[in-house]
């Protein structure tokens, strides 16, 4: 088993040294990778950026490995600490320590999920009874996303955000964003926690003109990272019973499509709804709608409705639904 | 035997006759002609009274894929074909500039229908703006849209993609009946 590494905090001459390690001497144990969650971070904690990597990622699933001059004591117990001068052999132990660490955690994952899943065999009932689970944004990308726009549009003006070696330029006056990394590498961006010392936001006046850059409008971009950061969740400042009205349909050949998205979408664009009552309605996990709402909110596709007025259900007044429902399976199994 | 249809329509070159093939049991019944006007300088034929595609969904129930002609003078036909469908898409390509008058032009035509029954969008040609370096101008689109009050799915297509056409398909189904 290979564990993918990333250095984080070094001096140019020991990442290079390190980095040189790892390709020869260590690529039986460990390959570098840019991911934002590898299985390791070799972090230098002898300075501020490294101690702040070691207290956003202390908690995180990844392990951790710090290199220090000298023996820290405020540090957990699950992170490994390498004493500089280190030798590479002292770097080989660590990685063999987090392989068997990771095996045996595996292993209890495994069990526990094969647990659950007997379990939700036994009560299929408890899928009913969601409830709608909340969560921060603004530790997010998803709110660091929504930051730059804001500032973009108010100061007429790009805006940067850099995570490590990811970059997005925000042009909110012609309504794009310029990534210098393939679009499906939004999903690591999504995957943990923020913070304003790991992401930084500025004006830039001098734009990049890299034609390997990934142009991609600012709805489109919006309504990923909404979906990657939700996960069935609903912003905390959102409320389940508010009422939200669809005025534009996401792209939904292009885009990813959150699960039910098209039924939502069907009766949302009907009339102003709440959460539970589009869940109940159309008979799908509220956690479907949660994540389609937070989207679409982001996106500027919907937005709150004035007042409280009275949902109408919808009923169809049509006598085709056998017609469709064939159709419907058609059209999927095609 | 219980037969429905639906129609699709835009304006020449948007790809109708090629969406209704991806969707099609049979192989499309056109009417072709040799373009002779404006149109030649778009493609060398075009439809000239209806394009005929087919679903077969059971021994009993067909659903029939009529297209309407794009020239603009047979636009006495439009409504005359959507009589009785189950719907309406609207295919317009993307990546020309009258993209917004377009969709005008063939909401107004259909303005009747459209206000007792569904219709979509599918914007086609996308793939000459991108390599163009331009991108959809969704927001005139969603202006158009808003201003005239319709909150209807429109999405980008590949009228020769049959995923893509079964998803504007299934969004038509959605937006007469969510619930089913």
């Amino acid at each position: 088993m290979l564990l993918s590494v990333q250095l984080l905090a070094m001096s140019p001459s020991s990442q290079k040294t390190l980095a040189g390690f790892i390709k020869t001497k260590g690529k039986n144990h460990l390959v570098l990778s840019d991911d934002l969650m590898p299985d390791v971070l070799i972090i230098d904690i002898d300075n501020t950026q490294g101690k702040q990597y070691l207290s956003h990622y202390q908690n995180s699933e990844t392990k951790l490995i710090t290199l220090s001059l000298s023996q820290q004591t405020d540090i957990p117990s699950s992170v490994i600490q390498i004493q500089k001068p280190f030798t590479g052999v002292e770097i080989l132990r660590s990685a063999e320590k987090i392989k068997e660490l990771k095996t045996a955690s595996d292993l209890e994952n495994n069990k526990a999920l094969k647990k659950s899943a007997i379990n939700e065999e036994r009560a299929p009932d408890n899928k009913q009874k969601s409830i709608t689970l909340s969560y921060d944004p603004s530790t997010t990308f998803q709110g660091m996303l929504r930051k730059a726009i804001q500032l973009s549009d108010k100061k007429n003006t790009p805006v940067l955000i850099s995570i490590q070696q990811y970059r997005v330029e925000i042009y909110a006056d012609k309504n794009i964003a310029r990534l210098n990394f393939a679009k499906k590498r939004l999903r690591t961006l999504c995957q943990f926690p923020l913070t304003d010392q790991l992401c930084d936001i500025k004006k830039i006046t001098l734009v990049s003109d890299n034609p390997d850059d990934t142009t991609i409008a600012l709805p489109e971009l919006s309504w990923e990272v909404a979906i990657l950061c939700s996960r069935g969740r609903l912003p905390k400042n959102m409320a389940d019973d508010a009422q939200y009205q669809l005025k534009k349909w996401p792209n939904l050949t292009r885009w990813s499509q959150p699960e039910s998205a098209l039924k939502i979408a069907g009766l949302w664009s009907k009339s102003p709804n709440n959460i539970n009552n589009i869940a109940r309605q159309l008979s799908i996990p509220i956690e479907h709608v949660c994540s389609f709402i937070t989207a679409a909110i982001d996106s500027n596709l919907a937005q709150q409705s004035n007042g409280i007025a009275e949902i109408i259900p919808f009923k169809t007044e049509n006598t085709n639904s056998a017609l469709f429902r064939k159709l419907l399976n058609r059209l999927k199994r095609a | 035997m219980r037969q429905y249809k639906i129609i699709f329509s835009g304006p020449v070159g948007a790809g109708k006759t090629t969406s209704i093939q991806s969707l099609s049991d049979i192989d499309v019944v056109a009417t072709e002609a040799r373009a002779t006007d404006k149109v030649k300088e778009i493609k060398e034929n075009t439809t000239v009274a209806m394009d005929y595609g087919r679903i077969n969904l059971d021994a009993e129930t067909t659903v029939h894929l009529y297209g309407t002609p794009g020239q603009q003078r047979f636009d006495f036909m439009w409504e005359i074909l959507a009589q009785g469908a189950l719907g309406l898409v609207l295919l317009i390509d993307c990546s020309v500039s009258s993209v917004i008058d377009d969709i005008d032009t063939y909401l107004s035509a259909f303005s009747k229908f459209a206000k007792t029954n569904s219709v979509v969008i599918g914007l086609t040609r996308s793939d000459l703006l991108t390599a163009s370096d331009h991108l959809i101008p969704w927001d005139a689109i969603y202006k158009k849209l808003e201003d005239d009050d319709l909150s209807i799915a429109i999405f980008e297509v590949d009228a020769r993609n049959k995923d893509d056409m079964n998803t504007l398909l299934e969004a038509l189904i959605l937006s007469i009946d969510p619930m089913v």
